[in-house]
């Protein structure tokens, strides 16, 4: 055992969002990240502060000062700063749902939602040109390089359309596996935002719960 | 006095629709992707005066009937090459709509084809392509 009467320090950075299985035992190494002497920290690490229980639903909250009250616990006299956030949400999660989200779509789910993607992508474009008028301009354009009239400018409207799709991957940056540089696609950006934005929420959603719960207790 | 009032009028609208075309660019993102694309930050002046004298030609084109002269091959070649930078730019313009943008997301994330974007979005892009061709060589299913 340690020594405890001397002035020795921990940092504690508590995490802001724990993934945990139902059951499961709760160390301060799962909750948050724990600086000072090697040996200390193996043993502060070891401490545990909570299990998670069955009424706790979907989530839980762990506030900081339960974590400094479990090493104080051990260590009367350890000075403790911490830094991180005030609560801890476990997340708590079912096996069930996780197996569902590793396993692969089904090919032919897959070739339907593109086939969806691609008809009805197929089918803005028309009623884009529809609604724009964009066969008269494409007349008129011909019409002032070539000097004749032509009800249908071809030349100008196939290399058009080819147009549109290189547009396209310009603006993405990739077409099916190929890349054209390094960056980011605004597709990905897009996509992080999102999944950010219902992380978040949901996030939310479940301390919010967590903290009712956690008030009818006491 | 009629003659002040539809100067004025026309001048409002001219204010009004330029702004509007301007604020269009801006919303899609579509020319810092562009300059992002080529590396060009340094040429945004040049951009800028591009798009407004191109803007300007528009207007021209629209309001004054003239023909470019008759110059063996080069009015197909510059048929040719109009059509293809058309299409890019609506190309961009579409890829930056938001249909694509905000809605594949939570496509894909409600489906859970997180990992078939690729595939998803090729066969968006390969269907605006097609549709615009069908909807040009078939002229007669629609009129």
């Amino acid at each position: 055992m340690l020594d405890k009467g001397t002035k020795e320090e921990v940092f504690l950075r508590v995490k802001r969002v724990v993934r945990a299985e139902p059951n499961q035992r709760l160390d301060i190494k799962d909750l948050s990240e724990v600086v000072s002497e090697d040996k200390l920290k193996e043993e502060i690490e070891k401490i545990r502060v909570k299990e998670v229980v069955k009424e706790a639903g979907d989530s839980m909250i762990i506030t900081a000062l339960e974590i400094i009250g479990a090493i104080k616990r051990e260590f009367p006299e350890l000075r403790i700063e911490h830094i991180g956030e005030a609560d801890v949400i476990i997340d708590i999660e079912k096996n069930s749902k996780k197996n569902k989200h590793q396993s692969s779509p089904p090919r032919l789910y897959v070739i339907f939602v593109s086939l969806i993607l691609f008809l009805g992508s197929a089918m803005a474009i028309m009623n884009f040109h529809a609604d724009v008028g964009m066969g008269p301009v494409h007349q008129r354009i011909y019409q002032m390089i070539m000097g004749v009239s032509n009800q249908e400018p071809l030349l100008l409207q196939v290399p058009y359309s080819l147009g549109i799709a290189i547009g396209m991957i310009i603006f993405f940056n990739r077409f099916y596996k190929y890349k054209i540089d390094d960056d980011p696609t605004p597709l990905e950006i897009e996509m992080y935002l999102y999944e950010n934005k219902v992380n978040e929420f949901s996030l939310a959603q479940k301390s919010k719960r967590a903290k009712q719960i956690k008030k009818g207790k006491h | 006095m009629k003659r002040i009032f539809l100067i004025l009028l026309g001048l409002a609208e001219g204010v009004i629709v330029g702004m509007a075309l301007v604020a269009f660019l801006m919303v899609l993102d579509v020319i810092p992707r562009l300059i992002r694309f080529t590396s060009t930050k340094s040429k945004i002046r040049l951009y800028q005066s591009v798009i407004l004298i191109g803007a300007l030609i528009g207007i021209l084109i629209d309001f004054y009937d003239f023909a470019l002269p008759n110059l063996f091959f080069l009015n197909e070649l510059l048929v040719v090459l109009s059509g293809l930078f058309f299409g890019i730019f609506v190309g961009l313009v579409a890829g930056a709509l938001t249909e694509v943008l905000k809605v594949l997301p939570i496509l894909s994330r409600r489906l859970g084809l997180k990992d078939e974007m690729k595939l998803m979005l090729s066969a968006i892009i390969l269907g605006k392509a097609l549709g615009s061709l069908v909807y040009w060589l078939f002229p007669q299913i629609w009129s």
